[in-house]
Order: C-alpha cells, then structure tokens, then sequence
C-alpha cells in the first residue's frame, strides 16, 4: 500500500517540484474534485479513469445475521470507473 | 450539473484554484495520475489522503458458458481496480443526504405495504395542490371585505398586526426561488389561510407586549397638529416598514407559511434575527429534513408543485391585503387630523386609485431614499480567504454557485489586489444577495456573472 507522503514524493520528484508544492497542489485537486462531485459533474482523465458522483436510490437489506430488514436510505456517492486503457494494462 | 470535465477543463480549475499556472497544473495532473496508474499496474495500492484509496484486486479464474454458442469456457483471472473514498469526501459528497439514516423495517411489512403508502401520497399532494387554489381565493375575498368591516378604531389598531409579522420575521435576504424550493406539506395551506385572518384577532396582546411603537406613533399623530408634511412622512415610513418591497413581501409571504409550518410541527421558537442568513436557510433545511421521514422526501416533486403555488398565490393575496391596509391608514389620517385636509386627501387619493403595482413601486421608492430597519438590519456578513477557501467557494457556499464570486470581489475591489491571488487571512464583506441580483437558480443571473467573472479576469491576464 503506498501512502500519500509515498506519492507525493513521487511526483515533485516527476514533476521537479518542491514536495510543498505538490502537497498544496493535490489539496487544491481534491477540493477541485470534492466541489464538482458536490455538483453532480464527473471529472474524465485520461489514461486513467472517471470520477463521477451518483446518487443512489433507498433499497431494502436484509441483514444476513439477524434477519431484520432494513430500509437504507438514498445517498450520493463518488464513483470511479477505471478506463480502458488502464484495465488492459493492468492484465 | 451533470456535467462531463475534460481533461484541460479540469487543469484549469486547478490552477484557479491553486494560483499556479495552467501548464504547472497540467504537468501536475499528469505525474500524479501517471504515478498513481504505475502503482496500480505493479499490483501495488495507492491511498491518496482526503479523496481515497485505489486498490488493487485479483479476480480469480473462474468457468462461465458462452452465451451464444452454449459451451463451456473459462474466464481467465485478472486483477481489477476499485476505488473507496475516503470517509470525508464520502460525507462532504453525500452532505445533501446526511440527514436520512437506515430504518428497521418491521417483520410485517411487505412490498405491497409500502407501494400503497407510495399511492397514497401521490394522491394526497394532488388533491392538496386543488384545495390550495380553492382556500387562497378565499383570502382575497377576505381580504378584501375587511376595509368595509373596520370602524375608525380597527384601522388604527389594524397597522399592528402587521408589524408584528414584520419585527417577529425577518425578511430573508435570500432569494423567494429559493424558498420556493421548500417541500409543501399538507398542513400547509390550512396554516396560510388562518395566518392573515387571525392576526387582527390576536392583536390585543401583541400590542401588550411588542408593539408599543406603532401606538405611540398614531398618539403622537392626533396630539401633533405640526405641519401636514411630517405627518405624511411618519405615515409613508410606517408604509416603508410595512411593504419593503415587492420582493420582501413575496419573501414575507413565504416566510409566514413557513413558520406555520414550523409551528405545526414544534411550539415556535422565537427567530434569531442576527443569526447568518445562510445558516439559517440551511438550519432551517435541516430541520425540515428532520421532520418529514426520508420516505416522504421522494414525494418532493409533487409537494414542490403544490408549494410553488401556494406560495406564489398567497403573495398576490398579501400583496392585495397590504394595498387595501395601505388606504385605511390614509383615510385614517384625514380623519384624526381634520386639518389641512387637501393634501392628506391628495395623497389617499393616488393611493386609492393607483394600481397595486403602482402603489408598490411608490412605496418601493420612499423605501429607498429612507433606509427601511427589516431589509437593512441583516448583520455584515463576513468570510476569511484560508487555503481552500477562496472566493468561489465562498461564493459557491452564500449563494449556491461559484460564479458569483465576481461579486464578492465587486464588494471588496479595495481589498483585493488581483482576484486569482487574494492574500490569506484577507476578511472579506459578502454582499447580500439582492445586491447585485444574485440568484442561483436562474440561469440568466449565472450567465450574467460568468460573464462578469471573464471580464475580470481578463483584465487580470
């Protein structure tokens, strides 16, 4: 498992940037990024994949352990969908 | 909304959000994707702090039958990437749902239990949206017999119902469209036609305890036989507090069906008048949220329709009830003065035969050359430039969509140097959203500041 120090050392040394730099500028992606899903928008990257934020509808659960069901409410959540030119590397 | 970001559309918003260059950000968006897919592609995980963790997973080898040609194959193993978000986005992304939690559902209930509750309340908001049309005719009727009603005595204690919803509510400076947005319930419109009707009635204690401004301004006014001018004055103030303008009416309107709604559902709270405009809109959200069941939510759509008429028909109704107060307290004038008649006269006169629209715009224009206490009240509103808190998020936060961040910057042009680099730790004014006609919801008001916000920063490239 790689840690976010781990990749962000990564990429000043990529990029040749000082590692406050990169910091501050992956902060500013992930507000970036939090303010579109907030939007509903889906942000697409190349080579790699698609963010996108959906809502999910309320279904019911049956939880297995105790047999009760549950109603779970609707929620919005981010997504990713990995892109092809990715999941063909990835075999 | 729903909008798909490419890849430049992305960097860009980067580097204004960051203050660096298009290219640096660019480059940045890159390596750091790049770096992240290498990671991914030698099996190795990547956690990335605050957005979430990629990981790695392998997906053994397993038999399927061909769906066409009917015979066994196997599907070979490979690995696959899944994505969890970290638990703060999760929660900052589903914020606009985090008032609903999982119910326990009892053994009885079955499918078909819950399919009738469905149609049941499908039926209930379009029958509520039919009533509605019926009850708000009945205010103007009302309404409108009520000056024929009142003796001499009424009128003078009619002015303070009145202001009693005006210093109890506050007129919110946030947009009517807004509101409008708020889920109709049932109790509703049962609520709205007992407002307007059951203010005179209330009124001996109210004017006990709240109201003793308004009585000694008409005591004054029968003791004073000073210039007729002053006297008009006093008069066209009070009208200046009573009807603000056409939108703080529309506001008022809505702002009384709410608190009936309110009442129905806890004892009404006294309102925090200097409480952030925003937070309250929000609070109050919330607090709706927290009311109906999140079941109910999902009959949002109907209720909405139902609740934008509503509200849109008991303005007209309130804004027919204020013309009609506004010729009482003229022609009471005349009556308790006796003196230089003509001019008092004069003024009922235009008063009486303008048309409600003109009577509005009148008073919409003596509410300006006299600053009106409701509207200007609101406390300053301030917010601080922090690192991800810029101007657009700011924006995005007050008055629902980034764009209009060219308007803080309008309110603090003497403060901010250069819009894409403000200092940190700069307070900035937020300006109340009227100022500038700001409104999320219309798309000819976001077109307007995009259009500002190219301008500025074109002057800044």
């Amino acid at each position: 498992m790689m840690e976010s120090k781990e990749l962000i050392d990564k990429v000043a040394e990529r990029v040749g940037r000082s590692k406050d730099d990169v910091k501050k500028l992956l902060e500013g992606l992930i507000i970036v990024l939090q303010e579109r899903a907030e939007d509903l928008d889906s942000v697409a990257i190349p080579g790699f994949g698609t963010f996108e934020a959906k809502k999910k509808d309320e279904r019911i659960v049956n939880n297995p352990s105790n047999g009760k069901r549950m109603l779970v409410p609707p929620r919005v959540a981010l997504t990713f969908k990995v892109s092809n030119v990715l999941k063909s590397k990835l075999k | 909304m729903n909008k798909k970001l490419t890849f430049p559309e992305l960097a860009e918003l980067l580097s204004a959000a960051t203050n660096t260059s298009k290219r640096m950000s660019e480059l940045f968006l890159r390596e750091l994707f790049a770096a992240i897919a290498q990671s991914l592609i030698e099996g190795e995980s990547v956690k990335v702090k605050g957005l979430g963790v990629f990981k790695v997973g392998e997906v053994s080898s397993r038999k399927s039958i061909d769906v066409n040609t009917g015979k066994a194959i196997e599907i070979a193993g490979h690995k696959k990437i899944t994505f969890t978000p970290d638990k703060s986005m999760a929660e900052a992304v589903n914020a606009s749902f985090a008032c609903f939690e999982a119910v326990v559902l009892d053994d009885d209930v079955t499918n078909e239990m819950i399919q009738e509750i469905d149609d049941e309340l499908a039926a209930a908001a379009s029958s509520a949206e039919a009533i509605s049309e019926k009850e708000t005719e009945e205010i103007v009727d009302e309404n409108q017999e009520l000056p024929e009603e009142s003796s001499d005595e009424e009128t003078v204690t009619l002015e303070v119902p009145i202001e009693t919803t005006e210093t109890v509510v506050t007129p919110p400076p946030f947009n009517i469209s807004q509101v409008e947005n708020e889920p109709a319930t049932d109790e509703e419109p049962e609520q709205e036609t007992e407002m307007p009707t059951e203010d005179p009635q209330s009124e001996p204690d109210v004017e006990v305890t709240e109201l003793e401004s308004p009585e000694e301004e008409s005591g004054q006014e029968e003791k004073e036989s000073a210039p007729e001018e002053s006297e008009v004055e006093t008069e066209e103030s009070e009208h200046v507090d009573n009807q603000p303008t056409v939108q703080a009416l529309a506001a008022m309107a809505q702002e009384q069906s709410k608190d009936g709604f309110e009442r129905s559902n806890e004892n009404s709270e006294e309102l925090d008048n200097d409480e952030d405009n925003y937070d309250e809109y929000q609070h109050r959200r919330h607090r709706h949220h927290h009311h109906r069941s999140w079941y109910d939510r999902n009959r949002f759509g109907l209720g909405f329709m139902s609740g934008a008429f509503v509200g849109i028909a008991f303005a007209v109704a309130v804004l027919f009830y204020f013309d009609n107060q506004g010729y009482i307290t003229i022609s009471k004038n005349s009556f308790a003065k006796e003196q230089p008649i003509e001019e008092v006269v004069e003024i009922a006169d235009t008063v009486a035969t303008a048309a409600p629209g003109d009577t509005v715009a009148a008073v919409a224009d003596s509410a300006k050359s006299e600053p009106s206490k409701p509207v200007a009240k609101p406390a300053v509103v301030t917010d601080t430039v922090r690192p991800g808190n810029f101007l657009s998020r700011m924006a995005r936060r007050f008055y629902g969509n980034s764009h209009f961040w060219v308007y803080i910057y309008e309110e603090n042009k003497a403060k901010i140097t250069n819009p894409n680099n403000v200092a940190e730790g700069t307070v900035v004014v937020i300006p109340p959203a009227e100022k500038y006609g700001i409104d999320a919801q219309s798309p000819e008001s976001v077109e307007k500041a995009r259009k500002k916000e190219g301008e500025v920063l074109n002057a800044y490239k």
